[in-house]
């Protein structure tokens, strides 16, 4: 994935996840609503039910949806270190060190073949 | 009549126990046919049924009282509701609270009198029960229509539940048909026009106009205590979805939380011990079929041919430890197959023989390698990079062990010998080396250091080092070749074996070196006695270095400094890696000079260029001999024609 898919992926989790954050904080007041429907004629047992039928399910929804934006951005991150990992190139300058020393090793394999020999 | 009658009261009453209605429909058999709110089902089809009293083919309506009661026009509705109270009740007479009363007694009543007369009993409740049944329906629809989605449906049952479906929903097409109707009649006397928009003509035509009226039931304000339960129950359910939907996010951040440390753990390991040079791709681990990393720690990108294992690993995480682990992919397969132990180090030994028996004695043997040997260290043994370094060692002497049976097996006239397959002898006139692969066991480590070091030590591990530096050395070799053919925009093309064969050069060259101080042990000895002995003032020298200049030019400026780089390391193994030859001179006091070139063609045979030249400088023999005694005689014919002749002759 592209630097650009990456950063569009992390602004919708961000996005989603503050949205649903602020659902479900939205959703859980509790006082509040009460008062709203005991004013209302309209308060029958039956509708105080589906609305808090309906209150359930979006803190259930929204909960959900959080931690799977969690999820996500960890499912993110990993791929950003494959990314990491995987795309490295060896430093030419690392390899360069290893500068060998001819003149002694011809010398040092001469000496090998006295001592095997000799 | 009187017969009907009474039985018609005990329909009545049977049916009333089920819904609390004063009609029994079947009682309207006789009367003139109606005509239903709804014109989709023929009237004609509704009598018939409710003869035949099938509960099977009926149409649900027929059997639903509300339905006949609803379409019945009041001036029969009304006789009939008299009737079934039995003689001498008037309607006027009827009220609510009267009725209330009669409900409330009900039960037992109509059970009294259902135990009366069975036969219709039996057949009213058939068709109550249809009527029952049909009112269920809806409900087992839903059930069997998922279970049927997996069991291939039937075409009938399908058509079954079809029609049941069509019946519910023709039910309740009619049940709320007759609901509008009731309250467009109801209505109709407070607003005569907004109920007649909603009858039904049916309805318009049979029953006049606000003809039905009820008292004003008063709107009953929900008690405090109702809407106080009701906020309760609301709130109660808010309470508890929170609390489920926090523990959802406790837990979850739990699991979390521990994936998080892990990652964290694994990468931070990762980020340590694996660098830049370490070859690491994407794979599955077969074990767990979770997504995972490899590592190559095989020599196949330095230059190795070796196909015989992969060489490459798992990094896994293990999470009892918290830590990092390398598993090759190959012992996964292997400890399936069950051959665990895979770790195995080539172990040089020579024995020196011992003159009067036809026997050896070990004289020397390479060590264990310090890699193999456990660290007291936890944490150096848990060392990913050690772990590393062990693979890549035990995946390097298999490679070398199985290039060396290959060249072994062509060597075989000149004392090579392979006894099984971790085994590989060669014989010297006095000594034999023995190169064995040797599985890592405990025994091994543990005894490591309990020999006394032997004389020959020192030249088993020489010659271990160098065989691997020789494998290294092909490894550049074909690095080179790889580069070469690459800058020249060639793709590397697939050697037969043979030919690679043929670059195997590990044993020959040591051997060759052997051989070679043999062959040139035995010339001199040669010389010595046919001609350093009996000439006298001949001198031998030792003209190899200016035989065999080097020819080091490094043509190949234009190339890669890699493959430059490459080409001067392989150079520098020039020297042990050619054909062994020695050039001597021998030179006689006026009598010219005896040229002597020992050379090899495989490394391991010899053969003997002899060049006379006289005094004068002519050339005078130019011969070749693979045979020593041939060369005896030929420097004897040469001292006693050449040489005597012309230290005689001076």
């Amino acid at each position: 994935m592209s630097d650009r898919g990456l950063l569009e992926q992390l602004n919708r989790i961000t996005d989603t996840l503050s949205r649903s954050l602020a659902n479900l904080v939205k959703n859980s007041s509790i006082s509040k609503e009460g008062d709203e429907d005991e004013h209302g004629n309209y308060n029958t047992p039956e509708s105080a039910a589906r609305t808090s039928t309906s209150g359930l399910m979006l803190v259930n929804a929204q909960t959900a949806q959080l931690i799977r934006g969690i999820q996500d951005l960890m499912v993110m991150t990993r791929t950003i270190r494959e990314k990491w990992l995987l795309t490295q190139i060896p430093d030419e300058n690392d390899e360069s060190q290893l500068e060998l020393d001819y003149k002694k090793c011809s010398q040092l394999l001469e000496q090998w073949e006295k001592e095997v020999l000799g | 009549m009187v017969e009907n009658q009474s039985k018609a009261d005990h329909v009545v009453n049977e049916d009333v126990r089920k819904i609390p209605l004063a009609i029994d429909p079947n009682l309207i058999r006789p009367l003139p046919s109606f005509v239903p709110p709804t014109n989709d089902i023929g009237s004609e089809d509704q009598l018939d049924n409710n003869t035949e009293q099938t509960p099977a083919a009926s149409q649900s309506l027929i059997n639903n009282p509300y339905e006949t009661y609803g379409n019945l026009p009041l001036d029969k509705l009304i006789p009939i509701i008299l009737q079934s109270r039995g003689p001498g009740s008037k309607f006027a007479d009827l009220s609510e609270e009267a009725l209330l009363e009669e409900i409330a007694k009900e039960p037992t009543q109509t059970h009294s009198i259902a135990n009366g007369d069975i036969d219709i009993d039996m057949n009213d409740s058939e068709a109550t029960g249809s009527a029952g049944d049909q009112i269920l329906i809806p409900q087992p629809i839903e059930g069997t229509l998922n279970e049927d989605e997996e069991n291939d449906m039937t075409h009938e049952q399908f058509q079954q539940l079809r029609k049941n479906a069509v019946l519910s929903l023709d039910l309740a097409l009619n049940e709320s048909s007759l609901a509008l109707e009731f309250v467009s009649l109801l209505l109709s006397s407070v607003r005569p026009s907004a109920a007649t928009a909603s009858m039904s003509p049916f309805l318009k035509k049979t029953v006049p106009s606000a003809s039905l009226n009820a008292e004003k039931v008063p709107y009953e304000k929900p008690k405090e205590s109702e809407i106080m339960e009701g906020n309760l129950v609301t709130k109660g359910w808010k309470l508890r979805s929170l609390e489920e939907s926090r523990l959802l996010m406790k837990e979850t951040h739990k699991a979390l939380e521990l994936t998080v440390e892990r990652e964290q753990n694994y990468w931070s390991k990762l980020s340590h011990y694996i660098s830049r040079k370490d070859v690491v791709f994407r794979m599955k681990d077969k074990e767990t079929g979770e997504r995972t990393l490899g590592l190559k720690y095989g020599y196949e990108d330095s230059g190795s041919r070796y196909k015989q294992e992969r060489g490459i690993a798992i990094l896994r995480h293990e999470p009892k430890n918290n830590t990092l682990e390398i598993v090759p992919s190959e012992t996964q397969q292997a400890s399936a197959l069950g051959r665990l132990n895979q770790e195995r180090f080539l172990r040089v030994r020579i024995f020196n023989k011992i003159e009067e028996e036809d026997d050896y004695i070990l004289s020397g043997e390479t060590s264990l390698d310090e890699l193999l040997i456990p660290s007291n260290n936890l944490a150096e043994e848990q060392d990913i990079r050690r772990q590393i370094a062990r693979l890549q060692f035990f995946i390097f002497e298999k490679e070398l062990m199985f290039h060396m049976k290959k060249e072994a097996a062509n060597l075989i006239s000149y004392g090579v010998s392979i006894e099984n397959e971790n085994k590989i002898t060669v014989e010297f006139a006095t000594e034999k080396m023995e190169f064995e692969m040797i599985s890592l066991t405990d025994d091994i480590v543990m005894n490591r250091q309990q020999d006394a070091p032997k004389t020959n030590d020192k030249k088993a591990r020489l010659i271990l080092v160098m065989l691997r530096m020789l494998l290294v050395t092909m490894f550049k070799k074909q690095l080179k070749r790889n580069l070469v053919l690459e800058q020249k925009g060639e793709s590397a093309p697939k050697n037969s074996p043979r030919s690679q064969n043929h670059e195997v050069l590990l044993l020959r060259p040591i051997l060759g070196k052997f051989r070679h101080a043999n062959y040139l042990d035995l010339l001199q000895n040669v010389v010595k006695t046919y001609v350093l002995d009996v000439v006298e003032g001949a001198t031998l020298k030792d003209s190899t270095i200016e035989k065999t200049k080097s020819s080091d030019t490094f043509g190949e400026q234009g190339f890669d400094k890699h493959i430059v780089k490459l080409d001067r390391e392989i150079k520098l193994f020039e020297s042990i890696l050619r054909k062994p030859r020695t050039y001597l001179t021998l030179l006689l006091p006026s009598a010219g000079e005896i040229e002597f070139g020992l050379e090899s063609s495989n490394y391991c045979n010899a053969s003997t260029t002899v060049k006379y030249i006289n005094d004068s400088g002519t050339t005078l023999f130019n011969t070749k001999f693979s045979n020593f005694k041939e060369l005896e005689d030929f420097l004897h014919f040469i001292v006693s024609e050449y040489v005597k002749e012309n230290g005689t002759q001076v």
